[in-house]
């Protein structure tokens, strides 16, 4: 059973963690407090509960757990690490109702704060904080048995999560190059509260380019959209909580979806390296799109809606960044499609088929499909489907991201508060942009591959 | 004679689970006769309290992919729990077979000691994935070194539409070096199974264990005990000319439903079956005339075969050699069976398209730095295109 470690950075990454706990409770069901009680038989409930050992350790582990103090009686750490440059939001960790589920050695803290600063993140406190983050991993990998990988979580926009973020990126590539890391990074487009945001967004996306294996990018804008659109459609069904909550459960959903090839069983198994094997074509083509469907917690049981998913994963609106792999004027690299619930072999390739007729395909990768079978499906539902896709759609992220550090540098605005970190160097700026640009023809260059005309013999 | 199964990957370890209960439903009701005996030797060995234990290993990767609910228990587990092979033949060939091959020799060794008749290895495994393919690779290779038994390979070709995207490459990988290392190659055809399981068994939602299911009741009427050969021979023995290791098995009836009166009428719906071997030719554009290397007739069922029976099999036949076997005793309850297993150039369309794929992969360079990581590159890779398609040609000039 593959575990993973998850690394929680800044307040954004943090406040994703605070609902990532829940919601992986519930999926292995758990029962909290407010929750019905679950139909599920206890025979169904040990095979269930088998793979927790996905997020957490177990001091002795007990056959299965009906309620979240079974779980701490049996001593149950979550693999999780949170780290933040400010107090506010761990400290809300120390005190909520999983206070117990947290390792106190894995919760690391400063104040006050990282000042929204790339450079302050990644060059000053990354070095200071070198030692300690490296003892807490240490801590934590020498409690796995088959560690799968790293799945950090951090937002682009502030100083703490993309500049200690991308640092911790950078120390675990060099420290644990054979483990995995998964980034599922937040650009905060469309909303940005940070002036410095654009600058903090390209250094970030510039490091994971670089020390990644495999980066998940989600957009604030095509997040709230989606919460807009289902929340406006079902209006009976506007959630309780404030918009955050929402878009957070959303990146949890996905982080869910992506590890559950690799957590549950199924007849075809997605583990989370093979993900690096088929969709990254050529190195540094790294970033993939990612969507699912059905977002509501609404019943999916007739045929017609189960088929409707499978298209549905892929189109634009599911997506969680601001790019359409159906789009015929990009070029889609690779795609893979997770069923989760009963789907028959027949199903998925059906799907593919239908997937492939509204795909523009590189000359090579006609055929760079991958498909996969997961029996578990979400909490609250029969099916669903996760799709993943290697496409220059993604283009329209990158684009936005260096036209909006092009307009801060080509003044020189804010450029003093980077340089003020001593480490830091004013020739990133240039060398930033350059990566950029450089990043970016990578993936105009696949769109222009014409197919060779000769062929073996 | 007995036969010491290695299952690898996630498809082998369904395919054993397969195997097994088909294996199960055959010889549980069963007199206890020369034939049980005779197959019970061949894939168990009897503990003191009566037990079966089936001479057989797991080797897998990815300890959460194991059957749950065998029938008989496996022993021999060779699992390390290490995430999987990530999809990429380098991995498994390079790094994670050196985890296994230890502990592998070891419970090998094991079998031989416990059986005391010529042994033969027969593994299983699919050629698309990491585990499977490079795992598989690397132990046959192994085995090939370390003992002198006949190694036969049961090899599952991945759906050419696509199940990963590096199929082709682990595919072409795999066969380059099993090629070598055995005696005799089944092939599988996801493709071929999937054709006959909606188009033969009518079931409209196919999942993997019906194919499994099929592939498991091939591999047993042709391993199932049999009069005039020692099991595992029949294979060895179409396969005499090193060039030519590739065989198919067709089967018929597929279900109960199906008229299986006499010989003849079975062989009418074998033939009726090669009708997919023409849609797929069509398909991938290739003219070829059906020549054969040779070829076996399996029949199982109380009346034996008259050679009237099969005259049109062997007029049409394009195999130089036709051998025919009987035994009387019913298999899977049928009243007769029929399975054809042939050497022959229907191979090539399947394994040409693939390779294929392999090649435009490659020309682009695609995929390739997952793959010299591991220290396999493009001298590596030409060299395996180069033994397969030299396999291919010389299916074609058959």
């Amino acid at each position: 059973m593959s575990e993973f470690i998850v690394i929680q950075v800044g307040q954004c990454g943090n406040q994703i963690g605070s609902c990532f706990l829940p919601e992986i409770l519930q999926e292995y069901d758990v029962k909290l407090s407010h929750d019905p009680p679950s139909k599920c038989s206890k025979r169904d409930k040990t095979d269930l509960q088998q793979y927790m050992y996905s997020f957490f350790n177990f001091g002795t582990k007990a056959a299965t757990f009906d309620t979240l103090s079974d779980l701490l009686r049996s001593n149950a750490k979550a693999r999780f690490l949170c780290i933040d440059m400010e107090d506010s939001v761990v400290a809300r960790f120390r005190a909520g109702k999983f206070r117990d589920l947290y390792d106190k050695k894995c919760l690391i803290t400063n104040y006050p704060g990282s000042g929204n600063n790339w450079a302050e993140g990644y060059c000053s406190h990354g070095p200071k904080y070198k030692q300690k983050i490296l003892n807490a991993v240490q801590y934590v990998v020498e409690q796995c048995d088959n560690l799968n990988g790293f799945l950090l979580l951090f937002s682009m926009g502030g100083g703490t999560g993309s500049g200690l973020g991308t640092f911790i990126v950078k120390l675990l590539a060099d420290h644990y190059p054979s483990v995995e890391r998964f980034i599922v990074c937040v650009y905060p487009t469309g909303t940005e509260d940070v002036i410095t945001a654009p600058y903090n967004m390209a250094f970030a996306t510039q490091e994971l380019v670089n020390s990644a294996t495999c980066v998940f990018p989600v957009e604030n804008k095509a997040l709230l959209d989606i919460v807009f659109r289902q929340t406006s459609r079902y209006c009976d069904r506007v959630s309780p909580f404030g918009p955050f909550e929402d878009v957070n459960k959303i990146i949890v959903d996905m982080v869910l979806h992506l590890t559950s090839g690799s957590r549950f069983g199924g007849k075809m198994n997605i583990d989370m390296n093979d993900i690096n094997t088929n969709m990254v074509p050529f190195p540094k083509l790294n970033f993939l799109l990612s969507g699912f469907s059905p977002f509501v917690l609404k019943y999916v049981t007739s045929k017609h809606l189960k088929n409707e998913l499978s298209l549905m994963a892929s189109s634009r609106s599911c997506q969680l960044v601001k790019a359409d792999p159906l789009d015929s004027r990009s070029t889609s690299m690779g795609v893979t499609l997770l069923g989760r619930g009963k789907f028959s072999v027949n199903d998925m390739r059906n799907y593919v088929d239908k997937l492939k007729t509204r795909l523009r395909f590189a000359p090579w990768s006609s055929k760079a499909v991958k498909v996969g079978l997961c029996d578990v499906p979400p909490k609250g539902l029969d099916f669903s489907v996760f799709s993943l896709s290697n496409s220059t759609s993604v283009l329209n992220l990158f684009d936005e991201v260096l036209s909006q550090f092009m307009k801060l540098y080509k003044r020189k605005a804010h450029v003093h508060h980077y340089t003020a970190v001593s480490e830091f160097d004013i020739q990133n700026f240039k060398q930033c942009q350059n990566d950029l640009n450089d990043f970016i023809q990578l993936y105009r260059d696949v769109e222009k591959i014409k197919p060779f005309t000769f062929n073996k013999r | 004679m007995s036969i010491i199964t290695l299952f690898y990957g996630q498809c082998g370890s369904q395919i054993s689970e397969a195997f097994y209960n088909n294996l199960h439903t055959e010889i549980c009701d069963s007199k206890k006769d020369d034939y049980y005996s005779q197959s019970v030797d061949s894939w168990f060995h009897v503990t003191k309290s009566n037990k079966l234990v089936p001479r057989s290993l797991l080797i897998d990767t990815e300890r959460k992919t194991k059957p749950r609910n065998v029938r008989y228990q496996l022993k021999n587990v060779v699992s390390k729990s290490c995430g999987g092979s990530a999809n990429n033949w380098a991995f498994g060939y390079c790094e994670q077979s050196k985890l296994l091959t230890g502990e592998v020799e070891e419970q090998v060794r094991k079998e031989l000691e416990r059986s005391n008749q010529q042994v033969r290895f027969l593994n299983i495994f699919s050629l698309s994935g990491g585990t499977g393919a490079g795992v598989g690779s690397a132990i046959n290779e192994f085995l090939k070194n370390e003992f002198p038994n006949k190694i036969i390979n049961g090899v599952v070709l991945p759906y050419s539409s696509g199940e990963l995207v590096t199929q082709s490459y682990n595919t072409l990988l795999a066969l380059s070096k099993v090629y070598s290392t055995s005696d005799a190659i089944i092939l599988f055809e996801n493709d071929r199974l999937h054709h006959t399981c909606t188009n033969s068994l009518n079931i409209k939602d196919v999942t993997f264990d019906d194919i499994n299911n099929l592939i498991a009741r091939q591999l047993l009427t042709v391993l199932q005990p049999l009069k005039d050969v020692q099991t595992g021979d029949l294979l060895c023995n179409l396969c005499d000319d090193p060039l030519f290791k590739l065989l198919q098995i067709k089967l018929a009836p597929l279900s109960k439903l199906e008229n299986a009166s006499n010989w003849r009428s079975l062989l009418t719906s074998i033939s009726r079956q090669s009708r997919y071997d023409f849609q797929q030719k069509t398909q991938a554009n290739v003219t070829l005339k059906l020549k054969g290397v040779s070829s076996a007739l399996v029949c199982r069922g109380l009346y034996s075969p008259v050679e009237t029976d099969f005259k049109p099999f062997k007029d049409s036949s394009v195999a130089k050699t036709v051998h025919i076997y009987h035994q009387r005793r019913k298999i899977f309850n049928l009243d007769n069976c029929l399975s054809v297993v042939s050497n022959s150039n229907n191979a090539f369309v399947s394994l040409y398209t693939i390779l294929q794929d392999a090649w435009n992969l490659y020309k682009y360079g695609a995929y390739m730095h997952h793959y010299k990581k591991f220290g396999v590159d493009e001298a590596h890779f030409k060299s395996s295109f180069e033994i397969v398609e030299n396999v291919l040609q010389n299916y074609k000039h058959l």
